[in-house]
């Protein structure tokens, strides 16, 4: 009924939330209610339109299928985005992840509530990185390089504690189930705003152009947000996959398209998680893929948000 | 797609110059594998060690620091040597 195919139809409501230790609620069960979009906010920082977005994102169903990259080889053609203070990059924070033992890694993650950022699966639940759940993120929205932090961290930076995944990658690791969240305390996203989220079908989907920017630790050392865009090559049950170069660290990156080349207005579909590596050799394409915003996901999420006080009027 | 029967192993590396020198707080990335592996990225200790564990399978991992870059193979799959790679000034990949 949702144009997801017969394997997701009938997984719907089959996806529980899983959380970590620390935080207060137990898994939740996911409700049938199911918005096919998010409320979305520019926040109230700066409402300067970004330059960038106008020069550098793609929009619509327009333009050419660039050439295929892997994570990065060949040409890169991912372009560094330095109006970071100005919506949408704002909303796309830079990830610290400190497991239980010490260990350190970087990722990206992504407002979608006054409190509550979107990654990747892997960047809160992790047994190849962490053991397990991580045990501390530092949180820093607009990140704009490795100055001193009165320049280069626009909006500061807080930690998450907290965080949730969805039960499908606790317990098997699947990437087509690699989401997870970072419950906040402080409300950053009134300030610097949040993604609004879409449930897309595949034929929806077909010929549009995504983007994808987030922190790549082969360019800046993941202080720096770089931006890549490209038409998605295809979409599955679960995942869409596009030819855009990303590298170690954009994991949990925002994957949004612009509904019409007019609007200034995103629409995340899908959380960035792989690179070239994690495409199935029965696809025959090379690409970098993410898990897509599936009704049962966008219920899940809903959840988190709701969880962490909702979404301001709803 | 699921995660594999077999547990993965944990393995303990080290980022250092062609010197020797550990590089602290070097960026660690698997850039190619048998099996899917997440596009996260592991960031060295103040003396240049990572740990992460690995299921069983070939991986190349590429180490970035500020002078350059550099990549070893691993066979994971049981409790191996210390995984240590080498960063070479100005070998950045090509496009980089």
């Amino acid at each position: 009924m949702f144009g997801f195919g017969q394997e997701t139809a009938e997984k719907m409501n089959q996806l529980k939330s899983v959380t970590n230790p620390r935080s207060p609620s137990e898994a939740l069960e996911t409700a049938p209610v199911r918005p096919a979009v998010t409320p979305g906010s520019a926040g109230t920082a700066s409402g300067e339109i970004s330059r960038s977005v106008r020069f550098l994102t793609g929009k619509g169903r327009s333009g050419p299928l660039l050439p295929p990259f892997e994570s990065v080889i060949g040409r890169d053609e991912r372009v560094r985005i330095v109006d970071t203070d100005l919506a949408p990059w704002r909303m796309i924070c830079s990830l610290q992840m400190r497991g239980p033992s010490g260990s350190g890694a970087i990722g990206t993650g992504w407002l979608v509530g006054p409190r509550t950022v979107l990654t990747a699966g892997h960047c809160v639940f992790s047994t190849s990185f962490f053991g397990g759940w991580a045990a501390t993120i530092d949180v820093i929205p607009g990140r704009n390089g490795a100055g001193p932090p009165a320049e280069s961290e626009p909006f500061g930076r807080v930690t998450g504690t907290r965080f949730s995944s969805v039960d499908r990658w606790q317990s098997d690791e699947d990437p087509d189930f690699d989401i997870g969240c970072i419950h906040l305390d402080e409300p950053i996203g009134e300030t610097v705003g949040w993604f609004p989220l879409g449930v897309r079908t595949a034929e929806q989907l077909e010929g549009f152009q995504v983007n994808v920017s987030g922190y790549p630790g082969d360019r800046g050392n993941g202080t720096a947000q770089f931006h890549g865009r490209n038409r998605i090559a295809q979409v599955t049950d679960r995942r869409v996959f596009y030819e855009v170069d990303t590298f170690g660290g954009q994991s949990g990156a925002p994957v949004w398209i612009y509904e019409d080349d007019d609007t200034t207005r995103p629409l995340a579909v899908a959380v960035h998680a792989y690179g070239t590596g994690g495409t199935p050799a029965s696809l025959g394409i090379t690409a970098n893929s993410a898990p897509r915003i599936t009704p049962e996901v966008l219920t899940l999420i809903t959840a988190w948000v709701a969880q962490d006080g909702g979404w301001p009027g709803h | 797609m699921a995660r594999p029967l077999t547990p993965p192993t944990q393995r303990a590396g080290r980022v250092v110059d062609t010197s020797g020198r550990p590089v602290p707080y070097a960026i660690v990335v698997i850039v190619s594998g048998s099996v899917p592996m997440p596009e996260i990225a592991l960031r060295t200790d103040a003396d240049g060690r990572f740990g992460l564990r690995l299921p069983p399978g070939i991986f190349t991992l590429r180490a970035h620091g500020p002078d350059g870059s550099g990549d070893t193979a691993v066979e994971a799959g049981t409790a191996g040597d210390e995984i240590v790679i080498t960063i070479t000034p100005q070998t950045v990949a090509e496009g980089e």
